[in-house]
């Protein structure tokens, strides 16, 4: 602007103020009159309007921005500059600028002069006596020995004082930290100032947890950790400053916040409830996972979990210890789920119930990021409840009757489910369901949907039965007064204990019918079996059937409730392993259920009751089937099993809980089929069945995936690898979907999953679902026998790797877990030995291969003793054989091929034609007629081999080619071939063939001088099982 | 004006309790005394009120930066509302003297920013004392701070040359957080002027610190 001049200023303003107010338009001609007067003028005051224009634009004048700008600037040194002057030198550092201070003391910029770098110099105000200075050294030295690229490095700490320009030392002797210097915004600031998205802040925040476990590792919690102690540089890189400093300084204690308010401020909304209240013995790893909790919450939004805002100290601390931080997802609803379920664990108050390390926070995060399932859970609702009731202890018999409701409604939701399915699975699914739909509302409200559609049949029933609802609402309440708090000692009050206290005032005479009390008892027994107190459970269980039963006498409307009862007593003693117990209830069942039918008629109360009841029924024959089907008694149970689904198929009415038993009875009785050898019809069966309950439940309903199992392992056992590869694999992505890692049976279908890719060729796909399904079990802690099975698939994989020291591993652990004899573990065994045979024959040493096989032949004639079954000695019988037939020597040859030549009608019987180890039955067969010199018998093997194995889409495919040339070589070598010769140039031609057909794998399976691995059943076991 | 020095704020900010003890340069007596004198037009009053409340705002904003996180941002404007807060509590206060006593702390106000921005800026450049090239480590963007203050001080000036008023329209403003009305009550004059002397202060400041930094 040209105006310097007061008097055209003046002239200015009156144009400004003349114009500055009229339309647009308007302001344009009388700029345009003006610029005809007062050229200069009017340029000034166009320069002003449009100044004024863009000023209204933004909303904010430039003075108070850049002011804004400027003050937070000085700020940052504004208080220290007004009283303190800087020292010239402090020990061996030349001070240069001051970088920051508060009441603890400043941090300056220096220079240190040997060796020559710039650190920043930490000086603090005073420490105390010789003990607090002692202290501050001994710390000091253990700093000095973290090392991280992520943690800001401690290079000395020591006592010095003041030195002024002129070399004079000023004021008492001060300690310091030199620390190396960072350039770098908050990670808060960092976050928000590159607008990174929310999985790079969580990256972000997994990388600070690696630094803060790397000083954990070393016995270093940092007990100050917040967003202006972890800088982030430009590259991105993260530095935790001031580790252990607080320790160093011994400002752990609610005594010094009192003292040192000022300072500890900044720290509060970082600091966990056993920090601010001072109970130092508690301060721990765990408390620097809460201070992480808060980084990552306001790194995610900006914001805190507990707003302290406007509140004094006392009520700041109160909030830390008491309220409930604000859930991730109020903030931003994009943030719900996995990591609101991260934070709100994160940021518990009791210590033992956060992540219990920096590295297992990390690890969720990742988890988090690629999108596996996490650790942590959601707090369930009975944690939840719990909880509450520790908080609210005097309000708990004010709320009695909507808490009685909320229980109701809990266990009938866990009865339905129970009631769904043969096993515990549903339940836990439910469960897990549930806790889920709290994470969102939307979840919720689908949840409550569901369950209402389920609760429908016995909403019904509860509508007809008005009056026994009030009955057991009363008990519901009796009860809630009987374990009133105030009777019990006046301590707190969990709701195990509640429940506990409840299950034993259940009697007849408590405020209801026997019939309600058996209601209310088996509701009871379900929610005590859901929190893990089994034994108290099954008593409530025993004693609500018994008090049913006095009724039933009398009544026919109790048949329901027992029936229910007793099919959950049956699930809980089969899953326990009582088995005889469990089919002495299950034959009970039927058998009062046809002898209320006799007695009545067809007809109950009403329709959806006679439909229930029927639904127990053929559940309970289904459950007969599976049982008989465990102890090996095939026909047994699919007679049962068929006469359940003959039933089912008989009634008229197909309704939701008609279609899941005749789903449940078809299952069951073509698992059996399937065990008598008759594959082909069980995939049938397991095909029509699957059909059916996907129309009921859907194709990711438990008993669906069990079914879609029984399907995938049936395909494997007829050769269909591929097939068998899918589906396993979708069941596999099915379970991973809606179970924690740990889940058994994720576990086993990961252990089924690795034996059809092992089969179909895949092995390193094999080998690492494998590892999975081991982790898996590990995690669980598994019985042997599970974990032995998916060793033994490793094995199996690893050893088609060639992969033999890592295989040897695996099979030496299954065999210290397959130590101890029980039966199905013997069959385990077999295996094991035909995996030893073939790892011995893949290394050359002949003759120990011969013994392994040899030992699991022994296995198998003991165990076929038992069972009338030689399908066991097959595996055994094949090792044998192949090994055998493997020899350089022709008489051993000839026994192997004599020996293969019997195999293979039975192997061509029990696993088809076209199966692939009997092509390579052929094979071998063909092998050994080349080394005794029968020409003309190895071209024909060798042709039936190529036949076999030259599958259209065939998974493997080196046999193939390996045949081929096998053929080739039967057909133009002239008179008997010299065994070494022959075997040589094989070798090196199937070499060459297989890096043609099997691509980049290739050069892993170049190393097995042949390729071959024995099939082995360790599935086939744990098929049978529900 | 504080005879037993009692915290002037005990809330948080943000998330952070301050508890401040204001060290006394003025008590409240003396203050309002001032504040009258000043109303009356007599001598130096204006002045020496001006001085007591320098002492006074500094103090306040030291005890608020010893206790200060990072990331809190001092906030001039807030200051100077807890000073008059402060006064205002005690009896011997007249609430019209409120005006009067925000226009004279905002000049206050703006000195000592700029008093510290000079004295960083002072030793950026390399006066003063020797320990002094921290060039290096500084990013561009921080040396620029107490410049900023300094330039706007610097258009303050030459605006008061033009037209005072306006330039103590935009002190009291800026460095005081006076509403339109508070600073025409201050100047005795209608709103509607206050206004506009504010808008064409802006446009032209605007104008000039575009012109020179940008």
């Amino acid at each position: 602007m040209t105006t310097s001049d007061p008097r055209r200023w003046a002239a200015l303003r009156s144009a400004f103020e003349a114009i500055v107010d009229l339309p647009v338009a308007v302001r344009a001609e009388q700029l345009a009159e003006l610029r005809s007067k007062d050229a200069a003028l009017a340029d000034d005051l166009e320069k002003l309007l449009r100044a004024d224009e863009s000023n209204a634009d933004a909303d904010a004048d430039p003075v108070s921005s850049r002011l804004d700008a400027a003050v937070r600037e000085l700020a940052g040194d504004l208080g220290a500059a007004l009283d303190e002057r800087l020292p010239a030198q402090i020990g061996d550092y030349r001070i240069k600028a001051l970088l920051g201070s508060g009441g603890m003391g400043a941090v300056y910029l220096a220079e240190q002069q040997s060796p020559r770098r710039v650190v920043a110099l930490k000086v603090i105000r005073g420490v105390g006596g010789e003990t607090a200075v002692r202290r501050f050294q001994r710390e000091a030295e253990l700093l000095g020995r973290l090392q991280h690229a992520n943690i800001a490095l401690i290079h000395e700490a020591g006592l010095a004082r003041e030195r002024d320009q002129h070399g004079v030392d000023q004021g008492a002797l001060r300690p310091y930290f030199a620390m190396e210097f960072v350039r770098g915004e908050p990670v808060v600031d960092f976050a928000r100032t590159h607008a990174l998205d929310t999985s790079a802040r969580v990256e972000l925040i997994a990388r600070i947890c690696d630094a803060i476990e790397h000083a954990h590792a070393r016995g270093v919690i940092h007990r100050d950790l917040k967003s202006a102690n972890i800088l982030v540089d430009e590259q991105g890189q993260p530095k935790v400053l001031d580790f252990g400093i607080a320790r160093a300084l011994d400002r752990d204690h609610a005594a010094t916040i009192a003292t040192a308010v000022g300072e500890v401020i900044g720290t509060l909304p970082y600091m966990s409830p056993e920090q601010v209240s001072g109970r130092s013995e508690l301060i721990g790893v765990t408390s620097d996972v809460y201070a992480l909790g808060v980084v990552l919450f306001e790194t995610l939004t900006g914001k805190r979990p507990i707003d302290l805002a406007g509140r004094t100290l006392p009520e700041a601390v109160r909030l830390i210890t008491d309220e409930e931080p604000t859930r991730l997802a109020s903030i931003d609803r994009t943030l719900r789920g996995d990591l609101e379920t991260i934070v709100a664990r994160c940021l518990e108050k009791d210590p033992s119930r956060r992540y219990p390390s920096a590295a297992a926070l990390a690890a969720d995060l990742r988890r988090h990021l690629a999108h596996q399932p996490i650790d942590a859970r959601p707090a369930s609702t009975l944690y939840q409840l719990a909880k509450f009731t520790r908080r609210h202890r005097p309000l708990v018999v004010g709320i009695a009757t909507a808490f009685a409701a909320m229980i109701v409604a809990t266990v009938i939701s866990i009865t339905m489910a129970l009631r769904a399915d043969i096993a515990r699975a549903d339940a836990e699914v439910a469960q897990t369901e549930a806790e889920r739909a709290q994470e969102t509302a939307v979840a919720a409200r689908k949840d409550a949907e569901k369950a209402r559609d389920e609760m429908r049949v016995q909403l019904r029933l509860a509508q007809e039965e008005n009056a026994r609802s009030t009955q057991s609402f009363a008990l519901i309440q009796n009860l809630l007064a009987a374990a009133d708090p105030s009777q019990s000692g006046g301590g707190e009050m969990t709701v195990r204990q509640f429940l506990l206290k409840a299950a034993g005032s259940i009697t007849p005479d408590a405020g209801g019918s026997s019939q309600v009390a058996g209601m209310v008892g088996r509701l009871l027994a379900h929610t005590l079996l859901r929190i893990g107190e089994r034994a108290r459970g099954e008593e409530a269980l025993r004693d609500s059937i018994e008090l049913l039963k006095v009724r039933e006498a009398s009544s026919r409307g109790t048949e329901l409730t027992l029936l229910q009862a007793m099919t959950d007593l049956a699930d809980l003693l089969r899953l326990d392993g009582r088995i005889d117990q469990a089919e002495a209830q299950l034959l009970e069942i039927i058998a009062r259920r046809e002898e209320n039918i006799r007695l009545h008629g067809d007809q109950g109360e009403t329709a959806g009751a006679t439909a229930e009841a029927d639904f127990f029924r053929s559940v309970a024959l289904a459950n007969l089937a599976l049982i008989l089907g465990e102890r090996g008694d095939h026909a047994g149970a699919e007679a049962y099993a068929s006469r359940a689904y003959e039933m089912e198929r008989s009634l008229v009415a197909m309704g939701h809980l008609r279609r899941r038993a005749m789903a449940i009875c078809l299952f069951s009785r073509s698992a059996s089929i399937r065990n008598q050898g008759r594959v082909a019809e069980a995939i049938d069966g397991f095909r029509e069945a699957l059909e059916i309950i996907k129309s009921a439940d859907g194709a990711d309903a438990p008993v669906a995936l069990r079914i879609r199992g029984a399907l995938a392992l049936a395909l494997h056992s007829l050769g269909r690898f591929e097939e068998a590869c899918a589906v396993g694999q979708s069941v596999v992505q099915s379970f991973a979907r809606a179970r924690e890692v740990g889940d058994p049976e994720l576990s086993l279908a990961r252990a089924h999953l690795a034996q059809y890719l092992s089969h179909r060729g895949a092995a390193i796909e094999s080998a690492s679902v494998a590892h999975r399904a081991l982790d898996g079990y590990r995690k669980a802690g598994a019985v042997a026998v599970d974990q032995a099975t998916a060793q033994l698939i490793l094995a199996g994989a690893l050893n088609q790797l060639g992969d033999f020291d890592d295989a040897r591993v695996a099979l030496d652990e299954a065999e210290v877990l397959l130590r101890d004899g029980a039966p199905n573990r013997r069959g385990l065994l077999i295996d094991l030995w035909c995996h030893r045979a073939f790892l011995a024959r893949a290394s050359g040493r002949h003759d120990e291969a011969l013994a392994c096989a040899e030992s699991g032949r022994a296995i198998a004639r003991e165990l076929n003793d038992e069972t009338r079954s030689s399908r066991l000695e097959l595996p055994a019988l094949r090792e044998w054989a192949f090994t055998l037939a493997s020899s350089a020597d022709s008489v051993e040859a000839q026994r192997g091929a004599d020996a293969i030549g019997e195999l293979l009608p039975l192997l061509r019987e029990s696993l088809g034609e076209m199966h692939p180890m009997v092509g390579r039955a052929w094979l071998h067969r063909a092998e050994a007629l080349l080394v005794t010199g029968d020409r003309a018998g190895a071209a024909a093997s060798a042709d039936e081999a190529v036949r076999v194995l030259e599958q259209p889409g065939g998974l493997m495919p080196w046999w193939a080619e390996y045949a081929r040339m096998t053929l080739e070589i039967a057909g133009a070598a002239g008179g008997a071939i010299g065994a070494g010769a022959a075997r040589s140039e094989r070798v090196d031609r199937l070499r060459a063939a297989i890096i043609n057909t099997a691509g980049g794998r290739a050069t892993e399976l170049v190393r097995l001088r042949r390729i071959e691995s024995p099939t082995t059943a360790p599935v086939g076991a744990s098929a049978s099982k529900p | 004006m504080i005879r037993s020095a009692r915290p002037l704020r005990n809330r948080c900010r943000e998330g952070e309790t301050v508890h401040l003890r204001i060290p006394a340069m003025l008590t409240a007596e003396e203050t309002t005394t001032l504040l009258r004198d000043v109303r009356r037009g007599s001598g130096d009053s204006r002045l020496r009120l001006q001085d007591g409340l320098y002492q006074e705002l500094r103090a306040v904003a030291e005890a608020i930066m010893r206790g200060r996180s990072a990331g809190q941002t001092l906030q001039p404007t807030a200051l100077v509302h807890e000073a008059w807060m402060k006064l205002a509590a005690s009896e011997a206060a007249d609430p019209n003297d409120r005006a009067h006593f925000m226009a004279i702390a905002a000049t206050a106000m703006r000195q000592i920013l700029v008093d510290h921005a000079r004295g960083r800026a002072a030793i950026k450049r390399g006066g003063g004392a020797r320990r002094l090239s921290i060039d290096d480590f500084d990013a561009p963007d921080r040396v620029a701070a107490p410049d900023q203050v300094l330039i706007i001080d610097e258009c303050l000036r030459r605006l008061a040359r033009l037209d005072p008023r306006q330039a103590q329209v935009v002190e009291m403003r800026v460095f005081s957080g006076m509403t339109v009305e508070e600073v025409a009550t201050a100047l005795s004059m209608s709103t509607r002027t206050v206004e506009l002397d504010w808008r064409m202060a802006r446009a032209w400041l605007a104008d000039e610190l575009g012109h020179d930094h940008e």
